[in-house]
């Protein structure tokens, strides 16, 4: 019973946002009040019917309701707590559900905390989010319902137990990763808003950045999770393969970082409001784009779920809707967005739209990388386009992006003193200069594009901070001046300063363990020792254990230091024995920010011996740690007070801003 | 009815949600300006922040200043821009409401939702019968038997079909490779295993499939299923022409209504365009056809037919389990017309306890008891296989 | 500067950005593309030694040999033809004989050099361009084992 009022409840959340992608729109153009109250009303009922479908299907996958033929498909009795929870999110079914529920949750959001929006735009925001909720609730009862049943018989054991996918970070993954990519469907349903109504008001960026700023956090962090994880699951020691599914989540982050600052002009100066707008359907478009081709099977991905013809025309049915109509209604409504402000070639305006530039065009050419293989196909030839490619392309514009980023802060608004700025900056081109040459002198003298990129890295670290450091003027009036001078900077300030040294930490990370890293492939019997990087790791033998569902092979190994024992691994290779599928352990050891890194290969030639990789990575875990920084710097920004400055009740507002200043 | 009144409740909610807003009676809106204003004041005071740390040139701060100022200005002017009351749309919206929200949710549920359905929570499920007879504990505890005796055939035979139908093909695989290499393989052993290496491959006959295949055949010419497979492995392979003359053979020895031809005629279309043969070359002729009733079942009353396991493997779950509990329910009926056939009632039980169903199995052995009371001697071998399927 | 010039500078500088955009992209496709080849097509056509490529199919029962130190040899076939491949690494957990792979590499005097090799993610998964190749052999058929629609194998 509670799976069919799951069902039911999903039927009437459809309705439901039907309602509400219809009547507050009408009612916005007739500025009829009561029809636009419908809309928060409607998208609160909607998040809490989807979540009571949510949580009926949740119970099922609990409960190993195998009568669901979802739950059959992809659970089974002997998963553990967790992972039959997740287990949910893990097909494609299931994983819509989320979707929508975190769709709703941020209508929801809307509804409830935007009672200082414009009438007329609030009603049109959560219109635009009625429609898209329309599609993929459509989208989810007619070609992928989860609530499907199976009427005899229903098996008693489920057919899903893929160890691969029994990991805690998979398990909080997708969801994160889902928050950042529907995140960005509230700054769409903002522009297109805002095209509706042919005006754009002042409010509108303070709305949008915050919405836009939160879905970067959760991306950020859903993108640098899939990435650890890969990097530990897989056993393969990489961090970044450029699979179509990366790439998907990795465009609406470069869209979605460009509108953060675009957004940050139109702001702060109101400019850029049309390109804004355009980037606001962009960030989305991709989000979609990405998502979808990849779970539609189009793209070869190891993340691919089964295809569907009728969930593949589905598809890109919504696509076209919302891409071309949402482009459609810009290039027909732009024009009737008043001009912004001016500003002058140099000046923090033109750094952020040169930031807008080198990260759109980014992601134009990693769309076009993924796709390629796409059109070849289409054109009767195979490619496939993987690191190489990216990496040549990607690269270079992304580099010169960094390179001119530590500029962007220290420009004035509207007129800027590049001279200036350069002399600021001279300091920190020293540093970095130094650090890359400290850092020749340690690697006993690396190639030469390491020490390039590790000069760049530090660029852009220490680079973060030279507003700080100018704004607190230390040596001019002392520590505890300059620290209250600093005290007084707006949050939005230091938000800055740590994102962007979060991303010089991940670019060191990234350098560091590219260029600096060794390997070592051998086969080993037991009492052998090999060396990898600094260290002397020991084969002691092997051991057997038996887990809950699996059986385990550890290798014991003793990781020795110029003679000295510093640490054990344990690497193993288990059998899951219920689906007689292997998976590999890595034995993974942090000394610092580096890492030594251990998988195990098949049994070698020898009686005992086994197969052995090592890596040695060096400063490897600053790559997530710097995405952690980055987000923290997010944060930092979204807890401004000047974004919170939308106006609750006008009259109080007046007088706090008044009094704060 | 305690699902429908929750459905009706649900659906009032829904309609309230939306009636609730559009019948409270309020002015109609007038813009309200009030927050730019405050936005754009807020925005003054923040440039001059900036000045003061330097963040933006004397001139540009006054420029930005006056650009402001024209906004705040004509923010704080702009006439009000409330549209001329017109004739109210609530009324019809809410009209629309209350005959969308219901009727819509009703008809789109009655479509795609199962209301006679109850929750099977697992648990619930395990718990209705006695533990010791559930699949996963049997098979549990067989695995478990096995692993300390691997050379017991029956017991690896016992694993087989649940293997199949969980689809754990791999599974199914090695245990048939194992009784094989036990010795105690019947040809309907090795066509299964052939069965489940194709299965296995996504289709692909592979050529240890192929050669356990080729054995069947040549054993038992009349095995569809082991045929068919092995004619497919022949056109996967490049040997069309053996190909066809399997799917010939095949065509030849089926009676003219067995459903696996249909089936047969596409491969073999493809086969002949494979050869530049015409598409209409004439095929053998079929044996004549089974009686209706019969015609649904296999052509020896042995068991599934290569197309029905083909259509069983393509199914969604859901149409298997009912396909299955079709082929038991045949069983079941022959039984009924020809009792005197203990491998038969073993078999019923066999697949009873399999899809869990406890008592039918214990009614089966009951029938099986009174038909084949005369019997010393297969009474003994009926009751051991009971005990052996626990049955009782 | 007047509005117009600062459009033009904003062009021009958009017009440097995009024009090393696309020089980078051709570059990249003329020498970093991998083609992706069938043995059959290995085994027919003439290839550059320097060309990386993906070959896949399914890898020969029988053919994997292990060699010291991590080195592994094997064949990978699309049951027309069939290439031999070196490699030397750690395998993927779900690489087994009679499954699908897809190797990278080059192809030297005949031997595929591969650096990397992928195999099924998990059972369910077949490398797409695979699958596709496969297709074009005849030896792959729509749908799980069952082959054709279910409805069909109904009278």
């Amino acid at each position: 019973m509670i799976i069919e009022i799951g069902h039911f409840s999903l039927i009437l959340a459809l309705i439901l946002a039907l309602v509400q992608s219809v009547v507050p729109v009408i009612g916005a153009a007739r500025r009829d009040n009561a029809m636009m109250a419908v809309a928060p009303a409607a998208a609160l009922g909607q998040m809490l019917f989807i979540t009571i479908s949510f949580g009926a299907l949740s119970h099922a996958y609990l409960t190993s309701d195998f009568s669901v033929l979802n739950v059959f498909e992809n659970s089974h009795s002997l998963k553990p707590l967790l992972y039959k929870f997740s287990g949910l999110w893990g097909n494609h079914e299931g994983s819509m559900l989320l979707w929508v529920l975190i769709l709703a949750i941020f209508g929801g959001a809307v509804a409830a905390f935007g009672g200082n929006l414009p009438k007329t735009l609030k009603a049109n925001v959560l219109g635009v989010q009625g429609w898209v909720s329309v599609a993929f609730l459509l989208f989810i009862l007619l070609t992928s319902n989860p609530f499907l049943r199976i009427a005899d018989n229903p098996p008693l054991e489920g057919r899903d137990l893929n160890p691969v996918l029994q990991d805690p970070g998979l398990a909080i993954h997708p969801p994160l990763l889902y928050l950042g990519y529907v995140g960005f469907s509230i700054s769409f349903a903002f522009a297109i808003a805002a095209l509706l109504e042919g005006r754009i008001d002042a409010a509108w960026a303070r709305w949008v950045r915050p919405w836009a700023l939160a879905a970067w956090i959760f991306l950020t962090a859903g993108i640098a999770m899939g990435s650890y994880w890969a990097y530990y699951e897989l056993g393969w020691g990489g961090f970044w393969f450029w699979d179509p599914v990366e790439n998907a989540s990795l465009m609406p982050w470069l869209a979605g970082t460009a509108l953060l600052h675009s957004a940050l002009v139109m702001e702060k100066r109101n400019a850029l409001k049309i390109w804004t707008i355009l980037l606001a359907i962009l960030a989305f478009s991709l989000s979609l784009l990405g998502t979808f081709l990849v779970r539609s099977g189009v793209l070869t991905s190891v993340h691919a779920f089964a295809s569907d013809p009728t969930r593949g025309v589905f598809i890109l049915g919504i696509l076209c809707v919302f891409i071309g109509g949402g482009l459609s209604l810009f290039a027909w409504r732009a024009s009737t967005l008043q001009q912004g402000g001016l500003f002058a070639p140099v000046s923090r305006e033109s750094a952020l739209v040169m930031n807008n530039i080198f990260l759109t065009v980014s992601a134009a050419v990693i769309l076009f990388g993924t796709m390629a293989p796409l059109l070849a196909s289409a054109m009767g030839g195979a490619i496939s386009v993987g690191a190489p490619y990216f990496n040549t392309v990607f690269g270079p514009l992304f580099g010169a992006m960094l390179v001119i980023m530590p500029f962007g802060p220290l420009l004035a608004w509207k007129r800027g003193d590049l001279r200036a700025a350069a002399q600021r900056l001279w300091a920190v081109l020293g540093l970095a200069i130094l650090a890359s040459l400290v850092s020749w002198w340690l690697t006993h003298g690396g190639p030469v594009m390491a020490m390039v990129g590790i000069g760049v890295a530090f660029w852009v670290l220490i680079g973060s901070f030279a507003e700080l450091w100018t704004r607190a003027r230390f040596l001019e009036v002392g520590v505890a001046t300059g620290f209250r001078r600093l005290s007084g900077l707006p949050r939005s300030v230091f938000g800055t300063a740590v994102g962007h040294a979060g991303l010089g930490l991940s670019l060191l990370g990234i350098v560091a363990t590219t260029s600096f890293q060794s390997e070592t492939i051998t086969e080993m019997k037991p009492g052998d020792t090999a060396k990898v990087g600094g260290y002397e790791v020991t084969f002691n033998g092997m051991t057997n254990q038996a887990g809950p569902n699996y059986t385990e092979m550890a290798a014991n190994m003793t990781v020795r230091e110029n003679g000295v024992e510093v640490f054990d691994l344990k690497p193993s290779k288990r059998m899951f024995t219920a689906r007689q599928m292997p998976t590999t352990e890595a034995g993974i050891k942090t000394h610092g920010f580096s890492q030594l890194y251990i998988t195990l290969g098949d049994p070698g030639q020898g009686a005992d011996s086994v197969v052995v990789r090592m890596w040695d990575k060096p400063l490897v875990t600053l790559i997530w740690l710097g995405a952690l920084v980055m987000m923290a710097g997010g944060m930092l920004s979204l807890s401004d007070r000047r974004l919170r400055v939308g106006a609750p009740k006008p009259a109080r507002l007046t007088t706090a801003a008044g009094s704060s200043s | 009815m305690l699902l429908w009144t929750i459905f009706a409740l649900l659906t009032a909610a829904a309609a309230l949600i939306i009636l609730l807003p559009l019948m409270r009676s309020r002015a109609s809106a007038n813009m309200d300006r009030a927050q730019e204003v405050a936005i754009y004041k807020d925005q003054l005071q923040e440039l001059d922040r900036d000045r003061s740390r330097g963040l933006i040139g004397e001139t540009e701060a006054e420029a930005a200043r006056t650009e402001i100022a024209r906004r705040l200005l004509a923010a704080g002017t702009a006439t009000d821009d409330t549209v001329p009351a017109r004739r109210s749309l609530r009324l019809p919206a809410a009209v629309a409401t209350v005959m969308l929200v219901p009727f819509a949710a009703i008809g789109l549920y009655l479509t795609f939702g199962s209301p006679d359905l109850p929750d099977l929570p697992l648990s619930a499920r395990l718990q209705g019968q006695p533990t010791d007879t559930n699949v996963n504990d049997m098979v549990a505890r067989v695995e478990k038997h096995l692993e300390t005796n691997p050379d017991d055939a029956e017991g690896w035979k016992v694993l087989v079909p649940f293997y199949m139908r969980a689809g754990r093909f791999d599974d199914a695989a090695s245990a048939l490779s194992k009784i094989i290499a036990l010795g105690k393989a019947t040809d309907d052993d090795r066509e299964a295993y052939g069965e489940a290496l194709v299965a296995n491959n996504d289709g692909i006959v592979t050529k240890d499939a192929q050669a356990v295949l080729e054995q069947v055949v040549k054993a038992d010419p009349d095995r569809p299923k082991a045929r068919y497979y092995y004619a497919e492995g022949l056109r996967q392979s490049g040997d069309n022409a053996g190909a066809l003359a399997q799917f010939d053979e095949l065509i030849k020895r089926s009676p003219a209504d067995a459903p696996w031809l249909e089936v047969v005629r596409g491969k073999r279309k493809d086969v002949l365009a494979a050869l530049k043969m015409p598409a209409d070359t004439k095929e053998p002729d079929t044996l004549p056809p089974l009686d209706p009733p019969e015609a649904t079942m296999a052509p020896d009353g042995k068991g599934p037919t290569a197309a029905d396991m083909q259509a069983a493997a393509g199914m969604s779950a859901q149409d298997r389990g009912s396909m299955i509990a079709g082929m038991v329910q045949q069983l079941a009926d022959r039984l009924a017309a020809n009792p005197k056939d203990p491998d038969g009632w073993v078999k019923l039980m066999r697949s009873y306890m399999v899809l869990n169903r406890i008592d039918d199995a214990k009614a089966a052995y009951q029938k099986a008891r009174d038909a084949l009371k005369d019997d010393a001697a297969t009474l003994q071998t009926l009751d051991a296989a009971a005990k052996e399927l626990g049955v009782n | 500067m007047t509005r117009k010039q600062r459009r033009l500078v904003l062009i021009g500088v958009v017009g440097v950005v995009l024009a090393a955009a696309v020089g980078l992209v051709l570059f990249a496709m003329s020498s970093q593309i991998t083609l992706f080849r069938t043995p059959t097509e290995l085994v027919q056509q003439t290839i550059d030694p320097s060309q990386r490529i993906r070959v896949g199919g399914l890898v020969e029962v029988g053919s994997v040999v292990k060699g010291q130190d991590a080195a592994v040899t094997f064949e990978v076939t699309d049951t027309a033809n069939r290439v031999p491949v070196t490699y030397k690494g750690i395998l993927p957990d779900l690489f087994r004989e009679g499954q699908g792979v897809v190797a990278e590499g080059v192809l030297q005097n005949g031997v595929f050099m591969a650096d990397t090799v992928l195999a099924k993610h998990d059972e369910r998964y077949m490398p797409k361009e695979v699958v596709e190749s496969l297709k074009k052999q005849g030896v792959w058929r729509e749908g799980e084992p069952g082959g054709p629609a279910p409805g069909a194998a109904k009278p």
